[in-house]
């Protein structure tokens, strides 16, 4: 058996460039095939440009129909396929191996439909988060959930990682915004799942089942969304602080005064001072900087500033600035997302995280990320949506320097392992991939690993859909399960690293 | 003091596999006339697994044994002024919060606040080994494997017993309000639906008897700005209408016709069902709920063709989940089951996706 569905284990026969190539140009017109290294040279990597492998081949389907072809080819001759979106995740969720076919998405890039009075949007996987919002603008309508990378990300690959953004704390991540997706299951199958138009469907949530999948169960075509008003005003208010623990606390407080802001984001001061360098928004100096956004109407806002303020006050915040107008709500927002270019500008090489935890931990965890910097001699940025409890710690390595790369990651994992152990997780947004499947078997017991595994094997028998990824077979917990008794030293260094 | 009976529950689902014998797992039996009989040989009573383990306010979470009331935790949250962040339906004080999570419904603010299953942040789930399995957890953002515990929201405790479940909660807004405006069918459905995509603090919005109810939760002044835009008439006993909604204590739901429950796309014109009797909009008219007393084959076919579905839900021989789903939709739904239950031990009588 080519696939183990208990353990996940899978062994691929194997294929033939030149045969398969001339297979799919049965059913694929020939541009539409990548071979040429030069060509299959974009898709070595996702933004997680640390992990780079040539795939032999990229096929970009235009319709549904040739997607199905492609599945039933693929189930037919046991290869492996990876779906791929604008290929911006930040985990190696979509990296290639020269055992599997990348099926990119990107042709499937129209907004099919915008229902302005029943509030949704039918969009193929390929569209752009951004593009949506923009085009539902005319009617006073958006899409909510807005990663970082919106402007490139596309739609489908934000279902098959759930993503989330600075405004999920009011308004949830892509499971809570997406009201049915169309699949292409292993078999080349075409299913619809969730309520599309309608609010519920019958039996279980398959659609939840769904996000965050990484593309383990299906491949994404088709995708129905809620849009949600544009609120009529929204204020930001920046306030420093000269600790972290004051301005931890304001978040809590914030939280605990009934107020739900639309964001509600904290930087520290490596991170303040790279942004401040990096494009001068004119950010105070300070230990601790924090951004409120409330949204709403203008009557609310204004009370529920006052509210905010008086709480930064009482937490000894020292400079508090509430923006006047669009351009300057806009310029806080543009430093915070320009925080990881930033922290790129001063040391260009680093690796970033993203661990959750709860709220109250917040600054436990923060004076344990302190304290690992020191012991491993690498300086960490803090950057996090602090209202979800969403920390981005972002560790500064140099590439050039022998071992300063493998440090950064023992480093981050010690760090994530703290997250999970206050009750948190090791990814609240970016997914796991390939990058962070070892954190997978620390977060869950093998008895929930091979639940994952049972439900992977019923829905994809031939694992063949994105294998290695996201849920790591058993023998390689068990693998690392040994390492960490053996304080940090990896054994089996011969076992691939998906 | 929660009363933890988790040990207790394994080891009968131990039992029941190592005798082969199917288990019926039941929570207060609010839901049982909308349910196809299931008495298996044994049952499994999640009633008395019941208490809060956990209450964050500043967290904005609330884990609870799924025995747990409904009732109790809306009291506990009320002391923090909190409550759980949609509308969950309680047809009886003794109804569980296992029990909603299970039967997935949600209440009025399903097309404002979202639905339970938006809201479930962490499960845990026994196996037909008798093992517990967590998924999820307390945070509010977490996409380490696949998403179990929402999945499990509708499963009717067909992938196995909940032995206990993490809520994201909110704040209880500062005021409720109802307006009231005299329209006919299609305007009020119109209405809804334009209302829902201004940015007004509306949370539920009803339609019977040539009346349509909004309602609105916010601020103070937020209300009052709302109530100018609306230009509805105020109504006096506003909580109480909204209460006999979410526990079908209203006169509608009293009658003695069947009812029936339909899901179809919110902005879908005023339906006529062949026996249709009467009628009552909810969920910004995503939800139709009709009194009839049988439903024909065209009405069906007519439903479906809008994209929608209609079940039965009180007063007629109740209908299985799979007889809802396309041929494609049952065979995922079995291969789940399978995936979770391959020996058919959890309440089988309700899973028949094959």
């Amino acid at each position: 058996m080519s696939f183990d569905p208990e353990t996940g284990e899978f062994d691929f026969p194997g294929w033939d460039t030149d045969q398969v190539l001339q297979d799919l140009g049965e059913f694929i017109p020939e541009k539409n095939i990548l071979h040429l290294p030069s060509q299959l040279k974009p898709y070595e990597c996702d933004g997680l440009t640390t992990h780079r492998k040539m795939s032999r081949l990229v096929v970009l389907p235009e319709t549904i129909r040739q997607c199905q072809e492609i599945m039933r080819y693929c189930r037919q001759h046991e290869i492996p396929v990876i779906a791929r979106g604008a290929g911006t995740g930040i985990t190696g969720g979509v990296l290639p191996d020269d055992l599997s076919i990348v099926v990119s998405l990107t042709k499937f890039n129209r907004i099919e439909k915008i229902d302005p009075l029943q509030r949704i949007a039918v969009v193929q996987p390929g569209v752009r988060n951004l593009a949506i919002s923009e085009a539902a603008k005319p009617f006073g309508l958006q899409y909510a959930p807005d990663p970082s990378s919106q402007i490139a990300c596309s739609i489908g690959g934000n279902v098959a990682e759930n993503s989330g953004g600075v405004h999920c704390l009011k308004y949830g991540l892509t499971v809570n915004n997406v009201t049915g997706i169309k699949i292409i299951d292993s078999e080349g199958e075409l299913i619809e799942i969730g309520g599309g138009n309608c609010m519920e469907s019958p039996g279980f949530d398959l659609l939840a089942l769904m996000h965050g999948s990484e593309g383990l169960l299906g491949i994404i075509v088709e995708i129905t969304l809620k849009l949600i008003p544009v609120p009529p005003a929204t204020q930001v208010v920046l306030a420093v602080f000269h600790s972290m623990v004051d301005g931890g606390k304001s978040v809590s407080d914030i939280i605990s005064s009934g107020i739900i802001p639309a964001g509600l984001e904290m930087m520290d001061k490596v991170t303040i001072d790279a942004v401040e360098s990096y494009m001068q928004a004119g950010y105070p100096k300070a230990d601790a900087l924090l951004l409120c956004e409330l949204d709403g109407n203008q009557v609310d806002i204004r009370l529920q500033m006052e509210i905010v303020q008086q709480i930064l006050k009482d937490n000894n915040a020292f400079d508090i600035r509430t923006s006047q107008n669009d351009e300057e709500r806009e310029l806080y927002w543009t430093a915070r997302k320009s925080a990881f270019p930033a922290v790129a500008s001063i040391q260009p090489d680093f690796y970033l995280l993203d661990g959750t935890v709860p709220r109250k931990a917040l600054p436990e965890v923060l004076k344990k990320i302190a304290v690992l910097s020191k012991q491993y001699g690498l300086q960490v940025a803090n950057v996090f949506h602090a209202g979800d409890g969403n920390l981005h710690p972002i560790i500064m390595y140099n590439i050039e320097i022998d071992g300063d790369y493998e440090k950064a990651v023992q480093l981050g994992s010690e760090i994530l392992q703290h997250c999970i152990s206050k009750g948190g997780s090791f990814t609240g947004e970016h997914g796991v991939g390939a990058e962070k499947i070892d954190q997978m078997c620390i977060q869950f017991s093998a008895l929930e690993l091979l639940q994952f595994h049972r439900i992977k094997a019923q829905l994809d028998v031939s694992g063949i859909l994105n294998p290695g990824k996201a849920v790591p077979v058993l023998h390689r917990c068990a693998e690392l399960g040994a390492m960490h008794v053996h304080n940090g030293e990896m054994p089996h260094a011969d076992l691939p690293r998906f | 003091m929660p009363n933890d009976i988790s040990e207790q529950i394994c080891q009968q689902v131990k039992q029941a596999q190592q005798s082969a014998q199917p288990l019926s797992i039941h929570g207060s039996h609010s839901h049982d006339f909308m349910l196809p009989e299931f008495a298996e040989s044994q049952q499994l009573n999640m009633n008395e697994h019941q208490g809060i383990i956990d209450y964050q306010p500043t967290e904005l979470t609330v884990t609870a044994l799924s025995g747990t009331k409904l009732e109790e935790i809306q009291q506990t949250l009320a002391k923090e002024h909190q409550r759980p962040s949609t509308d969950f339906p309680a047809f009886s004080a003794d109804a569980t919060l296992g029990g909603a999570v299970s039967i997935g419904h949600t209440g009025s603010a399903r097309p404002y606040y979202g639905a339970i299953r938006d809201h479930i942040l962490g499960a845990s789930l026994v196996n037909t080994s008798g093992e517990i399995m967590h998924f999820g957890g307390q945070v509010m953002k977490n996409v380490a494997g696949y998403d179990v515990s929402r999945l499990l929201a509708g499963t009717r405790g067909t992938l196995g017993p909940i032995l206990e479940i993490t809520l994201k909660v909110q704040p209880i807004p500062e005021q409720q309000s109802t307006l009231c405006m005299d329209l006919d069918e299609n305007a009020a459905i119109e209405i809804m639906n334009r209302l829902a995509g201004q940015s007004l603090p509306i949370s539920a919005s009803v339609f019977f008897d040539n009346t349509l109810y909004i309602r609105l939760e916010g601020t103070e002044a937020g209300i009052q700005q709302a109530q100018k835009t609306i230009n509805g008439q105020p109504m006096a006993d506003g909580v109480d209408f909204w209460n006999s909604i979410q526990q079908q204590k209203h006169d509608f739901f009293t009658s003695s016709q069947p009812l029936w429950r339909v899901i179809v796309p919110a902005t879908t014109p005023g339906l006529k069902l062949e026996n249709q009797q009467s009628s009552l909009i909810d969920w910004c008219g995503g939800l139709r709920w009709v009194q009839a007393s049988e439903v024909s084959t065209a009405d069906i076919e007519n439903i479906r063709e809008k994209g929608g579905y209609i079940e039965s839900f009180r007063g007629s021989k109740p209908m299985q989940q799979a007889d809802l789903m396309s041929p494609l939709q049952k065979q995922m739904h079995a291969k789940i089951k399978s995936a979770f239950d391959p020996d058919q031990l959890f309440n089988p009588a309700l899973s028949n996706f094959a």
